[in-house]
């Protein structure tokens, strides 16, 4: 086992757990959008590495939120303690980009997805820009809650249950925002970002290049993209692999 | 001995490899650790940690002669290993040139390519094409089948690695499954058919997944293969008259090293690196390298 990070923080955050690490500084090149790999124990089972994408980056450690029941090996993580040394490697993937004039960020995704937005997030109010989150879960108890964000983010919720917003709040929402923004980032299941897609289209008929930028949950094995296991699960109007990367809508 | 096998012997010490000493021009590697087929893609997808000049080369994915695509790729985990189905997927052998000829032809590490295919003749125009290409200093091919009529199959043998052989002057190795019959290898021995022997191909697995009846299947990789592939390697180094290659289940350095006593020229290491690409350049250390 590699020591490249120690578990320094762990908090119950909503129905999941944030975990912060303190990290070589090689990990803390990791942007937006791009992930690190976990080895899961000394032992071969769990086999794989597994993805994990920060939520916000610092300078000399970074944070996870993590949903203990994902997966064998994120449950493997959600039990260690506080000064556990973990074996991560990366960044890998290429991340999103914003341009520097891109000022008025909106965010859009699903809760199980978040993670990479949050890092997004993070880098646009660093540099002063506004950001606007449209998160979409099952049901209230999987969002992030508000109190987690930095009360400068305007924050919207939908649920399909309609506990914390109508299930079709996010159309109208979107209709409401996009105009506001001058850039978009996506993440979530293929069906939520083709729905995305189509309120792109109606709300700006002719975005600017770089404007929207998508990323779908893929299978990760390798991490590298040797196994092509993130060829599939396409999503109409991304690029494959849009697996690894996010791509433009 | 080509540039990059120079470039590669010149940065460490640890013991030359020649894994086609019939072969006229030879396939000498700096050391016995090469990858397997297709586990940094075609050179392009090696994980942080892993230097691949370090190593005596790595093998690529799949290269067929026409673009090849079937089934989406999957893995899918089991105890202590995975099942791979991948199938040929490649872009055919004039892209894959195309687009990582020139990442071969800087290569610190030698590039072996895996050829891909049954048919004869397209098997000798991938090999025509690669002999011209910097940087390809041998060529895989998997020969035989698992539990299929060894006779029949030898004869197809026979005839792709005549083809490759009239195609190109590059050292061939031959991976085959564990399966393979001593009679079998004795015949592809004896007709002198290929340089080297690389056991083996990962064999054929099955998930079972009681939730809907459905099951999973592909090529199984894992850590239980390496006591397997241990024995079989002892059992023909000491008949076999080529360099047997150890490839399957090589998970530390202990089994990588166990695989050279019992009788391997050289081992090559395969989803292990995706989980630790720090191992095979432990291995190389440990050699002396």
């Amino acid at each position: 086992m590699t020591p490249t990070a120690v578990l320094t923080e762990r908090t119950e955050l909503g129905q999941g757990l944030l975990l912060r690490v303190q990290a070589r500084p090689e990990l803390l090149a990791c942007r937006p959008g791009q992930f690190l790999l976990l080895r899961c124990g000394h032992a071969w089972t769990p086999y794989l590495r597994r993805a994990l994408f920060p939520v916000d980056v610092g300078h000399d450690s970074l944070a996870f939120w993590i949903d203990s029941l994902a997966d064998e090996g994120i449950a493997w993580l959600s039990r260690r303690q506080v000064g556990d040394v973990l074996d991560l490697i990366g960044p890998l993937g290429k991340g999103f980009a914003l341009q520097a004039q891109q000022r008025r960020l909106l965010l859009v995704g699903e809760a199980a997805q978040v993670a990479p937005l949050l890092a997004l997030m993070q880098v646009q109010l660093s540099r002063q820009g506004s950001v606007v989150l449209l998160l979409q879960a099952p049901t209230a108890a999987a969002l992030l809650p508000p109190g987690a964000l930095p009360p400068s983010v305007e924050y919207y919720t939908a649920t399909d249950d309609g506990t914390a917003g109508s299930a079709d709040a996010l159309d109208s929402l979107l209709a409401e925002v996009m105009p506001w923004a001058d850039a978009l980032a996506a993440a979530g299941s293929p069906a939520f970002l083709r729905r995305v897609q189509r309120r792109v289209a109606a709300a700006r008929p002719e975005p600017f290049r770089g404007f929207a930028q998508a990323m779908a949950p893929v299978p990760l094995p390798c991490g590298s993209g040797a196994c092509l296991a993130c060829l599939g699960t396409p999503a109409a109007g991304i690029t494959a692999p849009a697996s690894v990367a996010p791509s433009s809508i | 001995m080509s540039a990059a096998q120079r470039r590669a012997a010149d940065a460490g010490a640890a013991p030359l490899v020649n894994l086609a000493p019939r072969h006229k021009l030879g396939l000498t590697l700096a050391n016995p650790v090469l990858l397997a087929a297709g586990m940094v893609g075609y050179g392009d997808a090696a994980l942080p940690g892993l230097t691949l000049g370090r190593l005596g080369g790595f093998v690529t994915a799949p290269v067929t002669r026409r673009p090849w695509r079937g089934p989406l790729p999957q893995v899918t985990e089991t105890t202590g290993g995975l099942l791979w189905q991948r199938g040929l997927w490649n872009p055919g052998v004039r892209v894959v040139v195309r687009d990582y000829g020139p990442l071969w032809r800087r290569s610190r590490a030698p590039v072996i390519v895996h050829l891909a295919g049954d048919d004869p003749d397209e098997l000798a125009a991938v090999a025509t094409t690669l002999e011209q290409t910097p940087g390809v200093v041998g060529l895989e091919l998997d020969l035989l089948t698992p539990y299929q009529d060894e006779e029949g199959e030898l004869e197809a043998a026979e005839e792709q690695v005549q083809a490759v052989r009239a195609a190109a002057d590059l050292p061939l190795l031959a991976r085959i499954p564990l399966s393979t019959s001593d009679e079998a290898v004795q015949v592809l021995v004896e007709r002198e058919l290929i340089d080297a022997l690389v056991l083996a191909q990962p064999p054929q697995g099955l998930r079972y997944r009681p939730a809907d009846g459905g099951s999973c299947t592909g090529q199984l990789h894992g850590r239980g293969l390496a006591p397997l592939l241990a024995a079989r390697i002892a059992e023909l180094a000491g008949w076999v008259g080529l360099p047997l290659v150890a490839c399957g289940g090589i998970h530390t350095l202990e089994e990588a090293l166990a695989c050279l006593a019992v009788g391997a020229a050289a081992v090559q290491i395969g989803t292990a690196v995706w989980v630790d690409p720090l191992l095979p350049e432990r291995v190389v250390e440990a050699l002396g390298g």
